[in-house]
């Protein structure tokens, strides 16, 4: 097991910068998840990692062994593949074996390496069928086995759910999960799906067109974005956006909008004069839990109240999905399924304005998070 | 599942394949007739689509005419030495091509593709000058050497190679195995479809060849079949032609082909359906 660095680190095809200058500490032991959409460059990374894309220019360490010009199978890891890439003439077990029987594992150790990667991935019984006699299930674990008796230092996987069905999906996350408790190899982790990063990262890196947004715990990232990207890709659903301005009047700070004025927190007053937000256009960011329909909240914060009137209301069961325009613009609520309400209805919104983020509209930064990649966080929201 | 309709489309297509499958047959059910009659029986006025008469004797003559067995071992030799090699060659091109980087592929392939236009007679003197040169004539390696690299071939598999998953290649490196070790136990392995074609096509071309084994060769111990059966047309003039006996040659000539076609018939359908498609 060993740490991974990248310094520097970036990506060009000819013109193209792909990935641009990515820095990156993963301790030993630890679960990283890299998250964007699809075309960001998480794959690209992830393969620079692996050794199967060159790296352009900026340092790559696993361990502490500079490893740009050592070759893949040097580098001490394993990948698992979005389409598995197992071996198709192969048994599974010879697909597990293969990599041991390069290496020169003995006989006896290489039956017991599969004996126990097949007891933890439960395949047993699957050992002696080829991958074509396997569902998409336990394509995927035999994948992990065949990674797993390697016993590397860094596991490295490219998305290796999105081909397995919803539900699958969200009982191979618990297991993956279970697994790195299990055997506690560093793992770096690729997928676009930010719920699979929640839940399975114990550090999520977000990167948008080949650069590194914010890279923090999954409390870290989703309580404090470093800017709208982050903050509208983490989360489902997406963070509200309200544009307008802050202004103060008699000592206190507003955001206004068309129609509304919201007063901020005393807390946040000091960060808004000290960025010289005072007077300037920002976006205002509230998560849909964060905004609540109860009469008793919105009679009791009147000043953090919006006004707007439903367009749909969706049912998902527990909760109901309230999309309001206000002033024009379009939020989601997400509130008690006793809130459904028909369309036109006009309703009242209270802001938990300690929740509440705001954004410079010019840089879309966060005011009062510093963007920083290591998810250290100045300012007191949250 | 089956309807009428269905049922009336699949009549159709079996009556005109039939009619293929007998288009095909009937020239080598008339070189059978011919190889078992007399040859003026062959040329009988009086039409028959059975043999006037059935002399078995006919391919024990044609078999005698020339020193058959000769020529079988070298046809065979040179043409499995061919074929082995341009396996080796082709493939090994092949893999460049499809799963490596590096500077000018683009333009390689560009040249092999280029290179499979150019008809083959036009390089046969130069080729026949430097044979000569290095005395290779009337030898094994004027009738192999010069056929062991083959842009068909690595066209022909690199089209089957492009099939193969990067990813498996990739799995493979990381595994700890050599490019060679790749080729040999994780590529190879999923593209015999593309081999078998490759192989069976090769035979069959320089089983078929006439003209370089002729022009290459002089003694009758470096001849190959083709040469042979060409010495049939080509006895005295005056006297007549022994159709009878060159038909029974070219069936016991064929036997070989035919053996390996029955052998690899099931890769070829693959091979040709996979390789043609795909860019
Ligand atoms: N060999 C290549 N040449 C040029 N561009 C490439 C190459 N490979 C990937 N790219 C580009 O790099 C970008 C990032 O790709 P990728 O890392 O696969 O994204 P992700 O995995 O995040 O979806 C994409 O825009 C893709 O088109
Ligand atoms: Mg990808």
């Amino acid at each position: 097991m060993a740490r991974v660095s990248l310094k520097h680190v970036w990506k060009k095809y000819s013109e193209a910068m792909i990935v641009k200058d990515f820095n990156l500490d993963i301790e030993d032991k630890e679960f990283v998840v890299l998250v964007g959409p699809s075309g960001c460059g998480k794959t690209t990374t992830l393969r620079m990692i692996a050794g199967l894309e060159e790296i352009s220019e900026g340092d790559l360490f696993i361990g502490d062994r500079r490893v740009n010009d050592v070759p893949p199978k040097d580098r001490d890891i394993a990948m698992v593949f979005q389409n598995y890439a197992l071996y198709p003439h192969m048994s599974v077990r010879d697909n597990m074996a293969f990599g041991l029987k390069l290496r020169k594992f003995s006989k006896s150790e290489i039956n017991q390496r599969i004996r126990e990667a097949a007891k933890i991935l439960d395949i047993e019984h699957l050992l002696d069928r080829k991958p074509k006699a396997l569902s998409g299930g336990q394509r995927q674990r035999v994948a992990l086995g065949r990674a797993i008796v390697r016993e590397p230092q860094v596991f490295l996987m490219d998305e290796p759910l999105s081909n397995l069905d919803a539900k699958l999906r969200v009982g191979m996350r618990a297991e993956i999960r279970k697994l790195h408790q299990r055997i506690q190899t560093t793992t770096i982790y690729v997928t676009h799906d930010q719920t699979e990063a929640m839940t399975m990262g114990d550090r999520i890196v977000v990167m948008k067109d080949g650069v590194i947004q914010q890279c923090g715990t999954p409390q870290e990232v989703y309580h404090s974005p470093a800017n709208m990207f982050v903050a509208g890709f983490i989360g489902s659903p997406a963070m509200n956006f309200l544009r307008g301005r802050i202004v103060e009047e008699n000592e206190q700070v507003y955001f206004r909008t068309t129609g509304t004025s919201i007063l901020l927190p005393e807390n946040r007053y000091p960060i808004c004069r000290s960025e010289g937000v005072i007077g300037q256009e920002v976006i205002l960011g509230i998560r849909p839990e964060d905004l609540h329909i109860e009469d008793t909240l919105t009679s009791q914060y009147p000043e953090s109240v919006i006004y707007g009137k439903v367009e749909v209301s969706e049912n998902v069961g527990s909760e109901v999905y309230l999309h309001v325009t206000v002033s024009g613009q379009n939020i989601i609520a997400r509130v008690n399924s006793r809130f459904y309400l028909q369309p036109g209805t006009l309703v009242k919104l209270v802001l938990d304005m300690n929740k509440v983020h705001l954004f410079r509209a010019d840089t879309q930064e966060a005011i009062g998070v510093t963007n920083q990649t290591e998810g250290v966080y100045a300012g007191e929201t949250n | 599942m089956i309807n009428p309709n269905n049922r009336l489309e699949r009549g159709v297509s079996h009556i005109i394949l039939i009619l293929f499958v007998i288009l095909i047959l009937l020239p080598i059910y008339w070189m059978f007739v011919s190889a078992v009659q007399t040859n003026d029986n062959i040329f009988s006025p009086r039409f028959h689509l059975l043999p006037l008469n059935v002399d078995w004797g006919n391919f024990v003559q044609a078999w005698r005419a020339e020193p058959f067995g000769i020529f079988f071992v070298n046809s065979i030799v040179s043409n499995l030495l061919i074929v082995f090699f341009q396996v080796i060659t082709s493939s090994m091109a092949a893999y460049a091509l499809a799963f490596t980087e590096f500077k000018g592929k683009k333009t390689i392939f560009f040249l092999i593709l280029m290179a499979m236009m150019i008809p083959m007679q036009a390089t046969f003197i130069p080729v026949y000058i430097m044979l000569s040169k290095v005395h290779l004539i009337n030898t094994y390696g004027a009738l192999v050497i010069p056929f062991i690299g083959s842009a068909f071939g690595i066209f022909l598999l690199r089209q089957g190679f492009v099939s193969v998953p990067k990813e498996m290649v990739q799995a493979a490196r990381i595994d700890g195995a050599s490019e060679f070790r790749i080729l040999w136990s994780i590529v190879l392995p999923n593209v015999k479809p593309a081999i078998v074609t490759l192989v069976l096509l090769n035979f069959v071309f320089h089983y078929n060849s006439l003209f370089w084994p002729l022009v290459t060769t002089n003694s009758t111990n470096m001849r190959v079949i083709p040469v042979a059966l060409s010495y049939f047309l080509s006895q005295d003039a005056g006297q007549q032609l022994q159709w009878n006996l060159l038909m029974a040659a070219d069936l016991f000539s064929i036997v070989p082909v035919i053996a390996i076609f029955l052998f690899g018939q099931k890769y070829i359908v693959k091979g040709v359906a996979n390789t043609s498609l795909k860019g």
